[in-house]
C-alpha cells in the first residue's frame, strides 16, 4: 500500500500498490505514486519513503519534506551527524532501524499526523490493548502473526480514507471535547441508565443463578434536590415466577444457561419499556448491552428446551397475547396446536419492535464489540455508495477473515478519539439461523442503527445501538451525551452513567459469600417443608437478594 | 426486656468481619456521629452446655468514613479541568455510604445496664446497632456506683448526657490534661477546680503565668471558700540552710572543693532564729565568711561572687515578680507572701482554700525550687500522719517544665524528684496532682504514665500524638487520630476517673473568665501606645 499527500493536500491511497524485485533493485508499483511524483514541483528537493511491514505485505508512507529539512534536523541535534548517513542524499539514501530513521519518522509524523496515522501506533501502543492484542495475534496461525499489525494497519488506513469525506450517508464524524459547552445543553433533561444483574448463590453450587435484578439510575443534571435529580430503582425477577407452569414451564432438559441469557435480555428491555411508562419525562434512555441481540438459539426444540413466559407475568408487566400476536405475524404453535406467544422468541420480537420504534431516543451501550458486523454493514454501505467495488469489498472481508479482525481492533485504528461512525442499520439475526417454524418470526426482528465511538485514543472504542428515533432525530446529540459521559471515565472510557448503574446492578460476589452455603440450604429447606408456594418465593428473593436493600444497607426506619 | 423508650433508635447494621473488641457498621445517614456510644442487642453463651443469653453490647464509634462508590475521582478531576459542577453532569452524587468501626466497651445484661463486663462472644453481623437514649448511656456511664463526681462537660453532640469523673480517682490518683495552646487546658482545669471548689476540696495551684488568678476576681462564685494569691518568699531557716548552696551550684559554676570546704566552715557559724529571706541569709554569710580565713588568697572572695550573684538574680525576680504583680490587669489583686510551707502548712491547706502561687517573672530553675519545696514540705505534713493539714489537689500549670523528661534537662530542675515522689507515693497520703501541658513529649514518662486519669484535648503534633498514646493504656490508635480534629474544649477522658474512654465536650465556665487578664489586644495596645516623638499614639494604618 502506498500513502501519499497529493499537490492539493488531500491523502492519495493505493491499496494495489506492489514492490516489486527486478534484478538486485526494488520497484514501486503504484499509478498513485506516479501520479503524486509527476505532480510535485521541480523544485522539490527531499521525498521520504517510510517504509513498514514484513516479507508479504508492506505499506509505504511518502511524505515530501521541506528543502531545509536536514539542515534544520541538524542544527537541532549535531549529535546525528547526518553527513556520515549521507544526508541529504545526492541521489538516495537509505536509512535502516538506528536513531536516525527514528527522528526523521518523528519529525515527519509530527508534522503530518493524520498521513502517517499516528493514532494507530498510540492505540496499538496503548498499555491496555497491547494484552488483547497478543491474546488475538496468538491465535492465529504462526505465519500470519507477523503480518497482523501491518494488515490491520493497512485495512485501517483503507477504511479510514473511504470514511472520509467520501460520503455523506456513511462517515466519520467528530465531535470536540468541551464539558463546558455541552453540559449545559443537558440541564432540564431526564436520562435513564439501566442495567442487569445476575443473582448467583454460589453456597447452593449446584443452582443455576435464580434471579435477576434489573436496576435504573434516572438523573435530571442541574437539578438541585437531589430527592429529585436521582431516582434509582431495582427490580428483582425471580425465575420461576417468570416462567409458565409445566408443559411450557422449565424441565429438566432445560438448557438453563440459554434460559438465563433469554430471560435477561427479555426483562432487561421490559424493564426499560416499564420504566417509560412510568416515567414519561425521560428524554433518552441508555441500555448497557445491545439493543437487539441473536436470539435464534433461544426455541423450545431440542436441545434448548427454552420453556414459555408466564402470561401473568407478562400481563403483569403489560404485555398482553393480543399485542404481541398483532406485533408479530406467524407466531408458530406448538405440537399441541398452541400459539407459542409468549415463548421467550415472540415476546423478544415484540419488545426489540417495540424498543426500536419507540418514540422517545434509547441507545444500547456496548462494552467491547466484537464480531464484524459493523464492518460488514460499512462495507456493504460503501459498495453500495461506490466507494469501493464488490471486488475490494471482498478482498478486505477475506483479510478480515483471515487475520479475525473484529470491529473493536479495525475501528480501534480506524478512530481517532472524539470520534465516531455514522450510524448503519445491523440486523444480527440472520434468519436462516433459525428453525424453520420461526424463521417468519426472526425475520420480523428489527434491525438496529449501529455506530462506534472512541472516547480515549488508547482504549477500545464502543458500540452503541440506536433506536429509530435516536438514530433518526438526534444521534449527534446522543452520541456527544455518550462521549461526554464517557470522558468522565477517561481511564475506562465508558459512559460513567452506565458504569454507576452497572455498579449499582451488579450482584456482589463478597456479599454471596457472605451467606453460608448451610444457612441457604437450612433456609430454603424449612421454607420447601412448609409447602407454602408463596413463602418459597420469597426466601428465594430473599437468597437471590442484594444486600444492598436489606442486609448490607442500614434499614433504620 | 429492654423497653421501648429505652431502645432508642436505629442508626445502623453490623456487617463484616467482627470479634468481641471492635465491629464495623453501615451508618444511617446523618444519624451517629463520631464518639457516640451505640449499642447492639446479640446473644452470648453462658457457661459449658447452659445454652446463651442475651445481652446488650455497648460501644464507642471511633471511625466514620464515608464514600460514594458511584462517583469516579477521574471525573471530578476531568470536570475541575474546565469548572464544570459535578451537578451539572450525570453523575450521581447522592449515595454516600457511612461506615464507622466501633470499639467495644463491653456487655451488660438486658435488664440490668449498671453492670457491664468484659464481652467474650464476637458481636453479632447483621445486628441492628442503636443509638441509645440518654438515661441508658447515664447509666452505663455511671453503673451503680455512687461515688463523688467531678461534672466535666457532656458527650459530644449529646448535651444531654454528662460526663463526670469520680472525684477520689483523680484526687489521690492524679490527673493529666494534655492538649496545644487553645484545645481547652485552662477551660478544664478551671471546671475542675471550681467542682473541687464547690466541695470545699484543699487547692494549691502553681501557676507560672497567671492563669489562675482570676479565681480571686470571681471569689464571690465561691463563697464557701477562701482564695489566696501568693508570691514566692524564699526563706531560710535550720531546716534548710542548705538552699543557698543549692541555688549557687545551680545558678553558678558552683564552688570549688576548697571554696566548699570554706562556705561550710561559714555556714557552721550561722546561728539562725527561725526563718531569713534569702538575701538577708546571704548577708550573713558574706559577713561570717569575711571573718574566716583561707590559705588561698581568691577562694574567700570566689565564694563571696557567687553569693552575690545568687542574691542579684534573686532580687531581679522578685523585682520582675513584683512589676508583673503591679501591672494594669493585676492591680488590686491582693498578693500575700507565700506562707512557710514548712512551718505554715495551714497557710496554704485547709478546706475550703484554693492557694494559688503566682510564679511569673522567676527564672526556671528558681520556679523548679520553689515547686520543689512547697510540695515537698506539704507532702511531708501529710506524711508525717501529724494531721496538720487535710488531704491536698496540687494543679501544676506548664508541667513540662517541672516535671520535664530526660532529653529536656531533668537534672536541672529540681521539683523532678519531688513530683516523682508525690505521684507515686501521693495516693497514700492523700496529695494529688494535676499535671497540665501543652507539650505531652516533654513531659517525663514514667511521672506521667503514674497518672491515672487523662483528659486529652486538641494534639496536632505527631510527636505529641504518638508519646500520649505511648503512654496511656487505653488509648487506641483511633483515638489519637481524634485527636487533631478536635475543637476547643473537645477530648477524650480515660482512665480510673470514667468506666471507659470518652470523647466529650467539656463545658465552659463563661463566668469565670475574667476579661482582664485574658486580654490579648496586642493590636489595640500597640494602636494606643504612646509614641514619644509624635505625642500619644497615632494609630496603626
Amino acid at each position: 500500500m502506498v500513502k501519499c499527500r497529493t499537490t492539493d493536500g488531500t491523502i492519495a491511497l493505493d491499496p494495489n500498490a506492489k514492490l516489486i524485485r527486478m534484478k538486485d533493485e526494488f520497484f514501486i508499483k503504484s499509478q498513485h505514486l506516479a501520479a503524486c511524483i509527476i505532480a510535485m514541483p521541480a523544485t522539490t528537493k527531499n521525498v521520504l519513503f517510510y517504509f513498514e511491514g514484513s516479507k508479504t505485505e508492506a505499506r509505504v508512507v511518502i511524505h515530501v519534506a521541506p528543502t531545509n529539512f536536514f539542515a534544520e534536523l541538524e542544527r537541532e541535534d549535531p549529535t546525528l551527524r547526518l553527513q556520515s548517513f549521507d544526508l541529504p542524499p545526492r541521489t538516495s539514501a537509505i536509512i535502516c532501524g538506528n536513531r536516525v530513521a527514528e527522528v526523521i519518522y518523528s519529525r515527519c509524523a509530527t508534522t503530518d499526523v493524520e498521513l502517517y496515522a499516528v493514532h494507530v501506533g498510540g492505540f496499538l501502543d496503548g498499555p491496555h490493548i497491547l494484552v488483547p492484542l497478543f491474546n488475538h495475534v496468538l491465535s492465529l496461525r504462526s505465519d500470519d502473526h507477523i503480518d497482523f499489525p501491518i494488515v490491520l494497519r493497512k485495512l485501517a488506513d483503507r477504511l479510514r480514507h473511504c470514511l472520509t469525506g467520501r460520503t455523506k450517508s456513511l462517515a466519520i464524524q467528530r465531535i470536540d471535547k468541551s464539558h463546558r459547552d455541552f453540559w449545559p445543553t443537558a440541564q432540564g433533561q431526564r436520562f435513564s441508565f439501566l442495567d442487569g444483574g445476575v443473582a448467583r448463590i454460589p453456597a447452593l453450587a449446584s443452582l443455576e443463578p435464580m434471579a435477576l435484578r434489573v436496576g435504573i439510575y434516572n438523573v435530571a443534571p442541574g437539578d438541585q434536590i437531589m430527592e429529585t435529580r436521582e431516582q434509582w430503582s431495582l427490580t428483582p425477577y425471580v425465575l420461576g415466577d417468570i416462567v409458565d407452569q409445566p408443559p411450557h414451564g422449565i424441565r429438566d432438559t432445560t438448557d438453563r444457561k440459554r434460559l438465563h441469557e433469554a430471560a435477561r435480555y427479555v426483562l432487561e428491555l421490559l424493564t426499560a419499556l416499564v420504566h417509560l411508562e412510568l416515567k414519561p419525562d425521560t428524554s433518552s434512555l441508555f441500555i448497557h448491552g445491545p439493543l437487539v441481540n441473536q436470539f435464534t438459539m433461544y426455541d423450545e426444540g431440542e436441545p434448548n428446551n427454552i420453556p414459555c413466559m408466564a402470561a401473568e407475568f407478562l400481563a403483569s408487566m403489560s404485555v398482553h397475547r393480543s399485542a404481541v400476536m398483532s406485533e408479530l405475524l406467524d407466531i408458530p404453535p406448538d405440537s399441541r396446536n398452541v400459539s407459542l406467544w409468549n415463548q421467550f422468541m415472540s415476546i423478544y420480537g415484540y419488545v426489540t419492535n417495540r424498543i426500536v420504534n419507540h418514540a422517545r431516543p434509547i441507545a444500547g451501550v456496548v462494552e467491547r464489540p466484537t464480531g464484524r458486523h459493523v464492518t460488514t454493514a460499512v462495507l456493504a454501505a460503501l459498495v453500495e455508495d461506490g466507494i469501493i467495488n464488490t471486488d475490494e469489498s471482498k478482498d478486505i472481508d477475506d483479510l478480515l477473515l483471515k487475520f479475525d479482525i473484529s470491529d473493536d481492533f479495525l475501528f480501534g485504528c480506524i478512530l481517532r478519539s472524539g470520534e465516531y461512525l455514522t450510524p448503519v442499520e445491523v440486523s444480527k439475526n440472520a434468519v436462516n439461523r433459525a428453525r424453520e417454524h420461526w424463521r417468519s418470526v426472526v425475520a420480523q426482528y428489527p434491525p438496529v442503527y449501529t455506530s462506534l465511538i472512541k472516547t480515549e485514543e488508547t482504549r477500545f472504542p464502543f458500540r452503541v445501538e440506536l433506536n429509530a428515533t435516536a438514530a433518526e432525530v438526534n444521534s449527534a446529540y446522543i452520541m456527544s451525551l455518550l462521549y461526554h459521559t464517557g470522558r468522565l471515565l477517561p481511564q475506562y472510557a465508558f459512559p460513567v452513567g452506565l458504569d454507576i448503574v452497572d455498579k449499582y446492578a451488579k450482584v456482589p460476589d463478597w456479599l454471596s459469600r457472605g451467606i453460608s452455603a448451610e444457612l441457604s440450604g437450612v433456609i430454603l429447606r424449612r421454607a420447601v417443608n412448609t409447602g407454602d408456594a408463596g413463602l418459597v418465593s420469597q426466601v428465594r428473593q430473599l437468597l437471590s437478594g442484594n444486600p444492598r436493600d436489606f442486609f448490607y444497607r442500614a434499614d433504620a426506619n | 426486656m429492654v423497653t421501648k423508650h429505652e431502645t432508642g433508635f436505629k442508626v445502623g447494621t453490623v456487617v463484616g468481619n467482627t470479634s468481641p473488641q471492635e465491629f464495623s457498621f453501615i451508618v444511617k445517614s446523618f444519624t451517629a456521629k463520631l464518639g457516640d456510644l451505640v449499642r447492639v442487642e446479640m446473644e452470648i453463651p453462658v457457661a459449658e452446655g447452659q445454652g446463651r443469653k442475651q445481652v446488650l453490647v455497648w460501644g464507642r464509634i471511633v471511625e466514620l468514613g464515608r464514600s460514594n462508590p458511584f462517583l469516579p475521582m477521574e471525573a471530578g478531576q476531568e470536570l475541575a479541568e474546565e469548572g464544570v459542577d459535578l451537578i451539572s453532569t450525570v453523575l450521581s452524587l447522592s449515595r454516600d455510604q457511612v461506615t464507622g468501626r466501633v470499639l467495644v466497651l463491653g456487655a451488660t445484661d438486658v435488664g440490668n445496664l449498671k453492670r457491664i463486663r468484659p464481652l467474650n462472644y464476637p458481636v453479632s453481623p447483621g445486628a441492628v446497632v442503636y443509638l441509645p437514649p440518654a438515661r441508658a448511656v447515664r447509666t452505663i456511664l455511671t453503673g451503680d456506683e455512687t461515688v463523688h463526681r467531678l461534672r466535666l462537660g457532656s458527650l459530644i453532640g449529646r448535651s444531654d448526657v454528662p460526663v463526670g469523673i469520680k472525684t477520689n480517682a483523680i484526687v489521690a490518683r492524679h490527673m493529666a490534661i494534655l492538649a496545644m495552646t487553645g484545645g481547652g487546658k485552662t477551660v478544664a482545669a478551671r471546671r475542675i477546680i471550681r467542682e473541687l471548689l464547690d466541695a470545699r476540696y484543699p487547692l494549691v495551684i502553681l501557676d507560672p503565668h497567671g492563669d489562675y488568678l482570676g479565681l480571686w476576681i470571681k471569689r464571690k462564685l465561691f463563697p464557701r471558700n477562701s482564695i489566696c494569691l501568693f508570691y514566692p518568699n524564699l526563706t531560710v531557716s535550720e531546716e534548710n540552710l542548705s538552699l543557698v548552696g543549692y541555688l549557687v551550684a545551680q545558678m553558678t559554676q558552683g564552688f570549688t572543693d576548697a571554696q566548699r570546704d570554706k562556705y561550710s566552715e561559714a555556714l557552721g557559724k550561722i546561728n539562725l532564729k527561725g526563718e531569713v529571706t534569702v538575701q538577708r541569709f546571704v548577708e550573713l554569710m558574706m559577713k561570717k565568711l569575711g571573718d574566716t580565713k583561707s590559705r588561698h588568697a581568691g577562694t574567700i572572695p570566689a565564694i563571696k561572687r557567687a553569693l552575690r550573684l545568687v542574691k542579684g538574680r534573686l532580687e531581679a525576680m522578685e523585682k520582675s515578680n513584683e512589676r508583673l504583680r503591679k501591672q494594669a490587669t493585676l492591680q488590686g489583686l491582693p498578693f500575700e507572701p507565700m506562707p512557710d510551707p514548712r512551718l505554715d502548712p495551714t497557710g496554704f491547706v485547709r478546706p475550703g482554700r484554693a492557694s494559688v502561687v503566682y510564679l511569673g517573672g522567676y527564672d526556671h530553675l528558681t520556679q523548679s525550687t520553689i515547686v520543689a519545696i512547697v510540695l515537698e514540705q506539704l507532702f511531708n505534713h501529710r506524711a508525717s500522719m501529724e494531721n496538720r493539714i487535710p488531704p491536698f489537689f496540687a494543679v501544676v500549670e506548664e508541667a513540662h517544665n517541672f516535671i520535664p523528661s530526660r532529653g529536656e534537662g531533668q537534672a536541672e530542675t529540681p521539683s523532678v524528684d519531688v513530683i516523682k515522689k508525690l505521684i507515686t507515693e501521693g495516693r497514700k497520703f492523700g496529695t494529688g496532682l494535676l499535671l497540665i501541658s501543652q507539650r505531652p513529649s516533654r513531659l517525663d514518662e514514667t511521672a506521667l504514665s503514674q497518672c491515672n486519669t487523662f483528659l486529652i484535648f486538641r494534639l496536632v503534633n505527631p510527636r505529641d500524638q504518638g508519646f500520649v498514646e505511648k503512654v496511656m493504656e487505653n488509648l487506641t490508635r483511633s483515638d489519637s487520630r481524634l485527636l487533631p480534629g478536635f475543637g476547643p474544649g473537645q477530648g477524650i477522658v480515660s482512665g480510673q476517673g470514667v468506666r471507659f474512654p470518652l470523647v466529650i465536650q467539656v463545658d465552659f465556665d463563661s463566668d469565670l473568665v475574667t476579661a482582664a487578664l485574658g486580654s490579648e489586644e496586642f493590636l489595640k495596645q500597640a494602636t494606643e501606645w504612646e509614641d514619644p516623638e509624635r505625642g500619644v499614639g497615632r494609630g496603626l494604618k
